[in-house]
């Protein structure tokens, strides 16, 4: 189990990292998530599954779509 | 004797012409929104018998030299502040605890009074939601009512006014923007959608409905509820979103569920003790909903206006 936390760590700190440089939007919007979603599987490891089912939802799920739609939103005005 | 003859002009007239769509509207309620100018000169020149001084007299050098002065007041103002605080804070840090401390209350009785008290005297097997809505139910009053005001602000900011209010520039690019918006949805996602909508919304009921003894309550059930909505919108469009998800509903439901919660715990708080005691574990599951209902508001609604600027 410990190493399951390890990787999982790593790859939380990959991701925080990687995010924001990325280059497109959408791909730092994704990165986002996926940060989220690996944290809420870490609160689940961390057994506080109550974390665990809002950081999934919230973290993973909603404010990643809200990023979406901004940087649509965005984009579309840059068109004009 | 001429001044005399001719009435004052009255700068809060009624004028007709000042306000676009011909309706009439009162002067003043046309200043405000900013649509006439006051032409104060007029009656700026005429003696005033009540009062001496004009009401607006825009002195541009005494102003500036007000919001110099204000600003080097407000950088003083602002650093006493901060080191006010950062003396504060410092103090708190240094007093607490080590972290780990087995000898802090933190550590040792507080966990063990919540554990073993806390079924008996809240009724919930679930020791967080017990925590949440009863020992700590007016912090999370407070961040219910952070929600609600969030979400009013970004109502007034994003909120997209009728017809009437736009200039033609806003509405060209209104037009432009539905006109983005594809006519047909992406098959997969509408699918996909119609599989998995019903699931989420039943576990979020579940989660809501199980928050008392088993892992959940009311704001991770209120981030299900809304991911699902947002789906169901993404999906099938703002039409058929509106059969159970208008903008009244949506008002009254999140409206109402800070009511119920403000209602209950002001209870809870001014009851006495003997009384308390019984009522503390029927309390929880309508705490429990009403803030369910307020955080699905609050985010189904922040998307609603991010996309289309109205719920």
């Amino acid at each position: 189990m410990i190493y399951v936390e390890c990787i999982l760590l790593v790859l939380l700190i990959v991701c925080a990292i990687v995010a924001p440089l990325a280059r497109r939007g959408l791909s730092a919007v994704i990165l986002y998530m996926t940060f989220g979603l690996i944290l809420s599987v870490l609160w689940l490891v961390l057994e506080s599954p109550d974390l665990a089912i809002t950081e999934a939802a919230l973290g993973a799920g909603v404010t990643g779509i809200l990023f979406y739609v901004t940087l649509r939103k965005i984009k579309r005005t840059k068109d004009d | 004797m001429g001044r005399q003859s001719t009435p004052r002009k009255n700068p809060w007239a009624l004028d007709p012409s000042a306000s676009g769509d011909g309706r009439k509207r009162s002067a003043f309620v046309d200043w405000v929104n900013g649509d006439r100018i006051l032409h104060l000169s007029a009656a700026l020149h005429e003696p005033r018998e009540r009062r001496k001084r004009p009401i607006l007299v825009f002195n541009e050098e005494k102003m500036a030299a007000q919001l110099v002065q204000f600003f080097r007041r407000y950088h003083m103002a602002t650093t006493l502040m901060c080191a006010v605080l950062l003396v504060i804070f410092a103090w708190v840090v240094i007093t607490l605890p080590r972290f780990g401390d087995s000898a802090a209350p933190a550590n040792n009785e507080l966990p063990a009074v919540y554990l073993t008290e806390g079924p008996v005297e809240t009724g919930a097997d679930n020791a967080v939601t017990a925590m949440i809505f009863t020992y700590r139910g007016f912090d999370t009053l407070g961040e219910s009512c952070v929600l609600f005001l969030a979400l009013s602000s970004v109502m007034m900011l994003l909120r997209r006014e009728d017809g009437s209010m736009l200039s033609a520039q806003e509405r060209t690019a209104l037009a432009k923007a539905a006109a983005a918006e594809p006519k047909t949805r992406n098959y997969i996602i509408v699918q996909m959608s119609r599989i998995l909508v019903p699931f989420i919304f039943l576990y979020g009921l579940y989660v809501l409905l199980g928050g008392e003894s088993s892992p959940g309550g009311g704001f991770s059930a209120g981030a299900i509820l809304s991911a699902g909505i947002i789906l169901y919108r993404h999906a099938f469009g703002s039409e058929a979103t509106e059969r159970f998800m208008n903008e009244r509903v949506f008002v009254a439901v999140r409206t109402v569920g800070l009511c119920i919660y403000a209602v209950l715990f002001g209870a809870y708080i001014l009851l006495p003790d003997d009384v308390k005691s019984h009522l503390t574990a029927h309390l929880i599951m309508p705490i429990d909903v009403a803030v369910g209902m307020v955080v699905m508001c609050t985010m189904y609604g922040i998307y609603a206006l991010f996309i289309r600027g109205e719920i």
